[in-house]
């Protein structure tokens, strides 16, 4: 695994929707080969946060820096160049292949008045095979289920081969099986170098599969810790209900609600 | 690429589309009031539209007649299909057509004015009426959010319906031109000519720029990915396309009328044969929508100059039908 790098600085990011403050000065760092996962209640702020960062929501205040520049979200090619993004709505209804759809990831890296290249088709169908896709590629994108559409999402994301990977909660739509194959994309990611962003609400899964939590609580930041570190003060702090977390023999973290 | 099951090679589709181009203008050429065998037909054409043979009167109904309204309908339906093709993918809505931004109900207003006044000026009044209406539905529909895409619909539907309504109220005082006025609006090529083919040469040169350089675009459009995560200025792309295929369509409607569904059933059709990918698509459905306009506008002429607009409704609504019938 690689020496993590500082890349990605968020700095005092305020965010206002229709007149409503959604994000409250909200500053991180971020490095290569780390796994981040937002978590937090309902409307905290995790696809706002992930969007600001993308550029797809207009900041009121602060910035967002890559490798020490700014990035303009008017250079929209720069942007998808660095940033892979999946989003939280992932169903599909378009009459386009499962490789059609994904070698559209390779969209930034074509030169003006481009197509795919055998290359392209190439990295899309490497995507699609590291996604457990196989055999999907001539698949419809309407014929598929939520959780598949969800895989190809993701797949896509890969094909874009960015240093950075933004996934609004990936796993949302996935059995338990389905969602540790994605879990184990995610670390081997994570370990070739690039940097994934995360949002999640499984929070078993927020503690067992990232390095570092930024718990994210009415658009302000409630604590940003490793994933080790949060215990069930921290987890009824951030959701207002009791926790119990406990280890299992071969060294997972369980937590449940414990509520009365 | 793997192809999925049910969806026919493109090679197909490029050849299918040129050979039914290919068939439609020979018809357009040979069929019409002047009787003559294909043999006299391939010597006059041969001779060259410049040339003053003994038989001057089919070089004439060849050369000056035939010929230019089938360039004319071919190029018309080249842009209302790619057009339709352009305003599906961009607007994510399967019943869209060149006409959603209210071109043709501006257009239909202008011309009726022009009608009523009576002087004459009847492509003019009609292609500032697509201008007026197409710069109003941009102006309210791009004002709120602008990623918002039933935003411009609705301002297309408000602003075609305020036309509309319009077009209603110079019938209802047109008095004995309310004929003029309706045999206009139903679409035909029966006064084009060659004056017609450079401004619709423009036209079309448009809309194949806009093919050429917005495919890829188009695709991820229509594929619902996120198009601004992928790199793309949604905003610039999506004007420049709606209101360079409106322009475009402008041009037909303002000088020939409302010719309808060729925008609709010809990007249906080739989409259920080959797929969505925009690449192939839009270009069978220029050769599509041009064979298939020549055909209808041949079909019109022969069958007591019927306006071929309503020949396209006619033919195109029943087999619109049966596709979305057959769509599983």
């Amino acid at each position: 695994m690689e020496a993590k790098i500082a890349v990605l600085s968020v700095e005092k990011v305020s965010v206002d929707i229709q007149g409503t403050r959604i994000l409250h000065e909200i500053s991180f760092g971020a490095g290569t080969g780390e796994v981040l996962v937002l978590l937090g209640p309902n409307g905290c702020g995790k696809s706002t946060l992930i969007k600001t960062i993308l550029g797809l929501c207009g900041k009121v205040s602060g910035s967002v820096s890559f490798r020490g520049r700014d990035i303009s979200p008017h250079n929209r090619k720069k942007q998808a160049l660095t940033f892979a993004y999946m989003p939280q709505n992932t169903a599909s209804h378009s009459s386009f292949t499962v490789l059609e759809t994904v070698v559209m990831g390779r969209y930034p890296h074509l030169e003006i008045f481009g197509a795919y290249t055998k290359r392209d088709f190439e990295i899309a169908r490497d995507a699609i095979i590291r996604t457990g896709l196989s055999g999907f590629e001539g698949r419809i994108m309407a014929s598929l289920s939520g959780g598949e559409a969800a895989t190809v999402a993701l797949a896509r994301s890969l094909a874009q081969d960015t240093p950075v990977i933004l996934l609004d909660e990936p796993m949302s739509s996935l059995d338990p099986g389905h969602a540790f194959a994605v879990a184990d994309v995610i670390k081997e990611l994570a370990d070739s170098g690039k940097l994934l962003i995360v949002s999640m609400h499984d929070v078993n899964m927020a503690l067992n599969h990232s390095d570092r939590l930024i718990l994210l609580k009415n658009g302000r930041i409630f604590g940003d810790m490793p994933a080790a570190q949060a215990d069930r003060d921290i987890l009824a702090g951030l959701y207002g209900i009791p926790w119990e977390i406990w280890r299992t023999p071969k060294g997972h973290i369980a937590a449940i609600p414990d509520r009365d | 690429m793997m192809r999925p099951s049910g969806r026919f090679p493109l090679s197909l589709g490029y050849a299918g589309a040129a050979c039914a181009l290919a068939a439609a203008i020979l018809c357009g050429l040979y069929f019409g009031d002047v009787r003559m065998s294909f043999a006299e037909m391939f010597d006059v054409l041969t001779l060259g539209p410049l040339a003053h043979p003994g038989e001057a009167f089919k070089h004439g109904v060849v050369w000056r007649i035939r010929m230019p309204r089938v360039i004319v309908s071919c190029i018309s339906g080249a842009v209302l299909a790619a057009g339709g093709v352009i305003f599906q993918a961009v607007l994510k809505n399967p019943l869209a057509e060149p006409y959603t931004l209210g071109v043709s109900s501006g257009a239909a207003f202008g011309a009726s004015c022009a009608i009523l006044v009576g002087h004459g000026w009847i492509t003019p009044a009609a292609f500032l009426g697509c201008a007026v209406s197409l710069a109003a539905v941009l102006f309210i529909g791009w004002r709120g959010a602008q990623s918002d895409l039933s935003g411009i619909i609705l301002a297309g539907v408000i602003v075609g319906n305020i036309f509309g309504a319009g077009m209603t109220l110079m019938k209802a005082v047109a008095g004995d031109k309310v004929s003029a006025i309706v045999i206009w609006l139903m679409g035909s090529f029966s006064a084009a000519g060659w004056h017609d083919v450079i401004p619709l040469l423009m036209s079309l040169l448009v809309v194949l720029s806009l093919c050429l350089i917005y495919y890829n675009e188009l695709d991820i459009f229509a594929s619902e990915s996120d198009a601004a995560s992928l790199g793309i200025n949604v905003t610039a792309a999506r004007t420049i396309l709606l209101a360079g295929t409106s322009l475009a369509v402008s041009f037909v409607v303002s000088r020939f009328g409302v010719i309808g569904f060729v925008g609709l059933i010809v990007p249906h059709f080739l989409r259920s044969l080959f797929g969505p990918a925009h690449r192939g698509l839009l270009m069978t459905s220029l050769l599509g929508g041009a064979a298939l306009l020549s055909a209808a506008d041949t079909a019109a002429k022969t069958w007591n100059e019927m306006p071929a607009g309503v020949l396209t409704v006619l033919v195109g609504g029943p087999i619109f039908c049966f596709i979305l019938w057959k769509r599983k």
